[in-house]
């Protein structure tokens, strides 16, 4: 296990489709639902309940409003979700040299 | 986590951040159409200056230039009201090119109109500007080639400043369709053959 701690891995992170909503995210400026849903092929409801434990977690942020009186959820990362993005890259980078 | 797990999470990772960035990449037809619009009215203004019809190539311009607001806007819009995602990029660079046509178009009637401007200096003016567009696009998409482009438009400039005339409507007319209606074929073709699918998908 080389210097590999399983304390130091993100547990809001560490999913395969949470990390996919915050790469995502971190490469816009702001994303509706439909988009985060097509780019990363989640279902309406799976999609839904990870980004509201980001949310929760405060990693995104979510504006809603209406558009043509149709509900419209626009997300954005935050200062702290691109922080702990950018850790959990460094803990897989990690892990691949540790045991290379 | 295993080694492999984490090698195939990075790569997932890089994959949807590339696909996502996708939205920024540019279709080219705005490039086409008001390189078309320009080409057109440089030609005209040379044969109304050769038979000496000054008055029509002021209403040529006009109704150029209105035409090619309308295409920009009613495009912006169509394409705002789909667009599902903004970037930072998409952002600058939809900020570049409309104060860049801002510009121009006041160079381009006011400068001549109120006579500060003469008719012959528009043209390597807008070349000016034009170079600074390209340049910062090209940095912003990352294509070097778009970048370079502003090498030939500045270039351009220097030598209509040096032999101002009529000639500089051949000149400049020669310049858009090289500096900005071929590249936008190309960006056409590039968008069509590797983007319009992960856009759409």
């Amino acid at each position: 296990m080389d210097n590999f701690d399983y304390q130091k891995i993100n547990d809001v992170l560490h999913s395969r489709i949470r990390t996919a909503i915050m790469a995502v995210l971190i490469s816009v400026d702001e994303a509706e639902f439909t988009f985060i849903r097509d780019k990363i092929n989640a279902t309406d409801g799976n999609l839904s309940v990870h980004l509201k434990k980001l949310e929760e977690n405060q990693y995104i942020a979510v504006d809603k409003k209406f558009v043509n009186r149709k509900p419209v959820s626009t997300y954005k990362i935050t200062d702290e979700g691109r922080n702990a993005f950018e850790d959990y890259i460094r803990t897989l980078e990690s892990i691949i040299k540790s045991k290379s | 986590m295993e080694k492999q797990q984490a090698e195939l999470e990075i790569n997932m990772i890089k994959k949807i951040m590339e696909d996502s960035r996708k939205i920024v990449i540019e279709d080219g037809i705005g490039y086409i159409v008001w390189g078309l619009l320009v080409f057109v009215g440089m030609i005209s203004s040379y044969f109304a200056v050769l038979t000496k019809q000054y008055n029509y190539t002021i209403w040529i311009w006009v109704i150029l230039i209105s035409g090619g607001w309308a295409y920009t806007i009613i495009s912006y819009f169509l394409k705002d009201s789909k667009k599902k995602a903004s970037t930072l990029a998409g952002k600058i660079l939809g900020g570049l090119w409309i104060s860049t046509g801002i510009s121009m178009t006041l160079i381009g009637f006011v400068g001549p109109l109120s006579h500060s401007i003469g008719g012959y200096t528009v043209t390597p003016l807008i070349s000016i500007i034009l170079g600074i567009a390209y340049f910062v696009s090209g940095i912003v998409y990352g294509q070097g080639w778009i970048r370079n482009l502003a090498s030939g438009w500045w270039a351009g400039a220097v030598v209509m400043f040096f032999w101002p005339g009529i000639n500089t409507f051949f000149i400049f007319a020669a310049m858009m369709a090289l500096l900005q209606i071929i590249p936008g074929i190309i960006l056409y073709l590039k968008f069509k053959k590797e983007y319009r699918p992960a856009i759409n998908g």
